[in-house]
Formats: structure tokens, C-alpha cells, sequence
């Protein structure tokens, strides 16, 4: 009878251990592809997030060496460097706005102290940093373009507070002195964009710009020139800066240190480093569930490989006298060997062709579970995100329970190779 | 010529305390041998040294001329001889049918018919049989192997007296018609008076009574 045949007429019949093992497979394989599932869609929300928050070198002026400003022309150099695929400039200004109602941001006890804030500008809105780590999101209305002249975006918390909505308009001034502001020359802007300010610590003094983001107005760089034109301070003839300086985007995000050098190294003057923080920030807890994942894994691994070989040795133990049998007319251990090892590699198929599609099934929706967790955190919408465990994973996961199923089966067939028929079967009998 | 010869076998367990001393014996196709001799004299041992089951302490056995060790194990146990178990050592989880079919590729009811079985009996659980019935696919297993060499320990032990006879009978046809070498360890005279040839073992030492 061929080893194969054995093997089934065993499995069929010796229901309870069939089952215990085929238990024992299923739970293992299915959390192992569930598990892979869950790295491989938290690997595929970390480059849907390395995508939407890339890296960047930012530029400034060095105001403590009073470096030269950040300009046009900075830009338009800057902009032809090999290895630059975009540039993004900011700049800023501040105005006084006595009919909104900010958020209290300063210690400074002048009367309109409370009633100033920063305008600002950025050629790509998507891009300006509180939008691009999410701290904002568009909450109502569109992104402010950079054709948007005489327009801008306001918080929630502010337009709320101040009893404005879209459509309406707000206009600033600029101070004369602790009390008074220059009545004459208005800037007004219509409201065509709400953000939200998604990080509640946003509404709280931000320190690298002493007051609170929430505060702040964006317009377009444009509108910026108009009024550092009007600035009573400026000196004339003075060109047009970017305060805030440039986001420099790498063409490949892998070359971000490199590109950061090239530029150190031709642009001294100025203040050069990379700014990745935005993305470290949003993929942190995906990295650490990869890490504590695989852990996991590892640890399920292992616990799989001991059980199997301990049940397995254990079983054959108790089978010394089949095997006897076997031996006595005729059949070679290499035989015996071999019906084990069906044995538990068809009840091994069997839980894989179950696990397969059902870890399939389930994996979808962790990957889109997974996705919705950080869309929300990061503002974005939740569009189509279907993971599947990757073909690679499944046989990578068959060819690690084969190889332990194997194992266990080699362990066992020491047992076996130790057999001594005539012992075996006249202690029976 | 001999299909088998037992030369100068001695076998201890226990060493110093030997079970078999310097057995001979020559077995010839066509024959039925009885083997007998008080509980515990060594009757099962020597019939395993014969099976291939175990190797003596000295001494060789040899099947048409070659040893078992020259021949092989499991080539032995397959094809030279066929053995019927005391205890039966039938596979557990198997049907009678199932059993008879590990030593062959011939329709196992043919055999199991020979022995007495019911086609409805040839296909339960063996260990849903009696006693009796288990012994018989026993039989039956080793008749089907096809080997020239039968060895069987009490094969009759559990059956009625007409039982027994007809697997007596049964048991030389097959010596007769199909040239086996039949060795049955028995008390029963009945089995004696059948034989051939009728050996004693007693003290280690294996006499011809017969
Ligand atoms: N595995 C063993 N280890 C040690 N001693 C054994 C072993 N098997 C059998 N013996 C001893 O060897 C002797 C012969 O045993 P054996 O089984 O060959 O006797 P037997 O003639 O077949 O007896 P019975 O008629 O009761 O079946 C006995 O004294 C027995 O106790
Ligand atoms: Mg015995």
C-alpha cells in the first residue's frame, strides 16, 4: 500500500489528532497571514504617507550672520541644481485685524498686542508645512491658489469666534504705535477657504513662532509684496522676500541628505537643512507596529515550531507499535518516514487552502482599517486602499510551515530509525 | 534443497541465560511444520529470528542460501516470509480489507474469504471484531503476501475447534498447492497431527518428534 494511501486512511480515521493538527496549522498560518497583511498595508501606508509628506531641505536666511534674504533669484538658482525636482516658497507678514477675535497668544499687554497676527503666503498652500504634517486640514471651502489675490484662508476657531463665514471679509492694518493702527491704508481679503486646526496643540503658542498657528491668515505671496511695498519700516527699493524661506524637494526622497549638501556647499550664506520631521512624525506608530509585528511573528514562530514537534514527537511515541507492524511485513522505515511527513503535509494543505482565502478576505479590510486610522490622523480622505497579502508572503508562509512541518517530521523520524521490531512487538504481546 | 536453514542458532536476552542453544533446522517447500514446547521455552523468539525480526546472538539464517542481512531487511519481511502474530498486530485504524492489502495488490476479500470473513466483516473496523475474527485477517494478511515462507505462532489459539481445523487446512493447501514452507507454533494436537514434520523445543534445544 503506498505511502500516500496510508497516509489518508489515517487522517480519516484518527479524526481527533487529524483535527488537533489541523487546528494547530490553521490558527498558525492565519495569524501569519493576517500578519502580513498587516505589515504589508502599514508598509503601503508608509509610502502612501512617504508620497503625500515627502522630505525637504529648507532654506533660510541666516539672520544671525545677517545672511543675505532668501529671493526670487535664491529661488530661480536654487530651482536649476541637479537632483531638485520643485521648489516651494513662503513668506509672511504681520498686520493688525481689530475686528477678529484670535486666540490669546502673548503675554504682551499693549492694546492691540492681542489684535495682531501673521499673514502668510506659500506658492504651493498643499505644501506649507502646517498643512503638509496635517496639523491643518481644509475644512470648508477650497486651498487658497496662488491667482488668489485679495483672498485668504482663516481657522475655524477664529472665523467661529470672530463671527465670520465664506464670503466674508477681513481687513488689517498696520500698527502706528502700541495703540494706534494706520486707519487709512486697509488690506482687505475675502474668506475663501476654513481650515481646521486638527492638533489642539496647535491653538497653543507654537514656539518657533511665538504665537498660536491658529492665528495666522494665509494669502498669496502677491498680496504679501503689496503690503511690504506699503511697509512704512521697509527701505525703498528693497526687494521682495521670502521670509520663511524655500522647501527644496528632492526628485528622489532617498536623496534628500545628498541634495541638502550640494546645496550647503553652493549656497553658504545661507541657513540649509533637511526637514523630514513631518513624516517621521505621521509614520512613527506605523513603524513601531511593524517592528512590534515582527516581533510577534518571530515569537508565534517559534511557539508553532515547539508545539508541532512536540506533539509530533509525542504522537509518533505513541505509535511505536504501528510502526512495528509496518516494519514486520515489510515496510521500510524510510517508508513510515514518509507517511508522517503526508501525513502532516496534507493536513498542513488542507489549513492552507482555508486560511488562504479567509486571511484574504479579513486582510482587506485591516488594510483599510489601518488606512482609515491614518487618514484621519493626517486629514486625508480614505480613498481606495485594498491590501492583499502578497502572493510572496502566502509561499513564504507555506515554505516556512512546510520547512518546520518538515522538521518536526525529521525530529520524530529519529524515533523511528531507532525501532526494533522484535522489541516492539513482543512487548506487546 | 532447503528454503530455509537455521544453523547453529543460539539467542539470550539476558546474558549468560540463553533461550536458544544451537538450533539446526531445515525447512523444505511443500511442508507443514509444528513447533511445540512449554509457555516461555523460546517458541515466539525463535520464529522471530526466523522472521527477520530480530538477529541471533550466533549462529545464521539463511533463505535460499543467502542471509537476511545479505538479502535485506524490509525485502525479507516482504517478500521471503509472512508472519502471523500471537498478539495478530493488526493496524488498528484499518478495516480487515485494508489490513490484507499492505502485503498485497491482489483483491483483499479473496483472502479474507479463504479465512471465513463476511464482506461485511472485511470492511468494520478491525478492532470491531472478535478475537477470533481478528486472528483470521492475521492469516489471511500473511496468506496474501504471497511469501514462500509462513510463520505463524498459535494461529488457532483463539478459535473454535471447526475454525481452527479449517484454517489447519487451509494452511497446508496452501503448503500443497502453492509449494509454501508452513511453520506453526502450536500446543494442539490437532495442528501435530496435520504437520508434516512435528518439532520440540524445550530447554533451548529444538528435537524432532515427528
Ligand atoms: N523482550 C524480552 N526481554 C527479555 N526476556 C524476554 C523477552 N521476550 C521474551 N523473553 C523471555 O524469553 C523466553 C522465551 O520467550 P518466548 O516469547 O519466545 O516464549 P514462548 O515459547 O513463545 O512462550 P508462549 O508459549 O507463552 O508464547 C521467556 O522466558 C521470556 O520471559
Ligand atoms: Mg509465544
Amino acid at each position: 500500500m503506498s505511502n500516500i494511501k496510508r497516509a489518508l486512511i489515517y487522517i480519516g480515521r484518527q479524526r481527533v489528532r487529524s483535527l488537533i493538527l489541523f487546528g494547530i496549522f490553521l490558527v498558525t498560518l492565519l495569524l501569519a497571514l493576517l500578519g502580513f497583511s498587516v505589515l504589508n498595508a502599514s508598509a503601503r501606508v508608509g509610502e502612501e504617507l512617504r508620497r503625500s509628506v515627502p522630505g525637504y531641505v529648507s532654506v533660510l536666511r541666516d539672520t544671525k550672520n545677517k545672511g543675505p534674504s532668501v529671493t526670487e533669484k535664491t529661488m530661480n538658482e536654487i530651482r536649476v541644481q541637479s537632483g531638485v525636482a520643485e521648489v516651494n516658497a513662503n513668506s509672511s507678514q504681520r498686520l493688525v485685524f481689530p475686528e477678529l477675535v484670535l486666540l490669546d497668544d502673548t503675554t504682551d499687554t499693549a492694546p492691540l498686542a492681542k489684535q495682531m497676527t501673521t499673514l502668510y503666503s506659500s506658492t504651493d498652500m498643499e505644501k506649507q508645512v502646517w498643512f503638509m504634517d496635517a496639523t491643518f486640514t481644509l475644512a470648508r471651502g477650497r486651498m487658497l491658489e496662488e491667482s488668489d489675490s485679495g483672498n485668504c484662508m482663516i481657522s475655524d476657531v477664529v472665523s467661529f469666534n470672530s463671527g465670520l463665514t465664506l464670503g466674508d471679509t477681513v481687513t488689517g492694518y498696520f500698527r502706528n504705535s502700541a495703540e494706534t493702527y494706520d486707519e487709512t491704508r486697509p488690506f482687505t481679503w475675502t474668506i475663501v477657504g476654513i481650515y481646521r486646526v486638527q492638533d489642539e496643540t496647535a491653538n497653543m503658542t507654537n514656539e518657533d513662532y511665538a504665537e498660536v498657528p491658529a492665528n495666522t491668515l494665509f494669502i498669496t505671496h502677491a498680496d504679501i509684496q503689496k503690503i511690504d511695498e506699503a511697509d512704512p519700516d521697509a527701505k525703498p527699493g528693497q526687494e521682495f522676500s521670502y521670509r520663511k524661506g524655500l522647501q527644496v524637494y528632492p526628485v528622489e526622497q532617498a536623496q534628500l541628505e545628498e541634495v541638502c549638501r550640494d546645496l550647503k556647499e553652493k549656497f553658504p550664506d545661507y541657513l540649509i537643512e533637511t526637514e523630514d520631521g513631518a513624516f517621521e512624525q505621521l509614520s512613527g506608530p506605523f513603524r513601531m507596529m511593524q517592528r512590534l509585528l515582527k516581533v510577534l511573528m518571530t515569537v508565534m514562530l517559534v511557539i508553532f515550531s515547539v508545539i508541532l514537534i512536540l506533539v509530533t514527537a509525542l504522537w509518533v511515541k505513541n505509535r511505536v507499535h504501528e510502526m512495528g507492524i509496518y516494519l514486520s511485513v515489510g515496510y521500510g522505515k524510510k517508508d513510515i518516514i514518509l507517511q508522517l511527513l503526508t501525513e502532516m503535509l496534507v493536513i498542513a494543505l488542507i489549513a492552507v487552502l482555508i486560511a488562504w482565502p479567509v486571511s484574504a478576505a479579513v486582510s482587506g479590510g485591516i488594510g483599510q482599517s489601518l488606512f482609515r486610522a491614518v487618514a484621519q490622523q493626517s486629514g486625508r480622505t480614505a480613498a481606495d486602499f485594498n491590501v492583499q497579502v502578497s502572493a510572496a508572503a502566502v509561499f513564504a508562509t507555506i515554505g516556512v510551515a512546510v520547512g518546520i512541518t518538515m522538521l518536526a517530521t525529521m525530529i520524530s523520524a529519529l524515533q523511528v530509525l531507532a525501532l526494533q521490531p522484535k522489541k516492539i512487538l513482543s512487548m506487546m504481546s | 534443497m532447503p528454503i530455509m536453514t537455521v544453523r547453529d542458532v543460539c539467542y539470550e536476552y539476558i546474558k549468560g541465560k540463553p533461550v536458544l542453544k544451537n538450533v539446526d533446522l531445515d525447512l523444505e517447500q511443500g511442508l507443514v511444520y509444528c513447533i511445540f514446547g512449554p509457555s516461555g521455552c523460546g517458541k515466539t523468539t525463535l520464529l522471530s529470528l526466523m522472521g527477520g525480526l530480530d538477529v541471533p546472538t550466533s549462529g545464521e539464517i539463511l533463505f535460499g542460501g543467502k542471509t537476511i542481512k545479505e538479502i535485506g531487511d524490509s525485502e525479507y519481511r516482504r517478500h521471503c516470509v509472512s508472519f502471523v502474530f500471537q498478539n495478530y498486530n493488526l493496524i488498528d485504524y484499518m478495516t480487515p480489507e485494508e489490513n490484507v492489502r499492505l502485503t498485497t495488490k491482489e483483491n483483499p476479500l479473496k483472502y479474507l474469504t479463504q479465512v471465513g470473513l463476511k464482506r461485511t466483516e472485511a470492511r468494520r473496523n478491525v478492532m470491531k471484531l472478535s478475537g477470533g475474527q481478528q486472528q483470521r485477517v492475521a492469516i489471511a494478511r500473511a496468506l496474501a503476501s504471497g511469501a514462500p515462507v509462513i510463520l505463524a505462532d498459535e494461529p488457532t489459539g483463539n478459535l473454535d475447534e471447526d475454525t481452527a481445523d479449517e484454517i489447519i487446512e487451509l494452511l497446508k493447501q496452501n503448503a500443497r498447492e502453492l509449494n509454501r514452507c508452513v511453520v506453526i507454533v502450536s500446543h494442539s494436537n490437532a495442528v501435530a497431527e496435520a504437520s508434516d514434520i512435528v518439532l520440540e523445543l524445550s530447554h533451548g534445544l529444538l528435537n524432532r518428534v515427528k
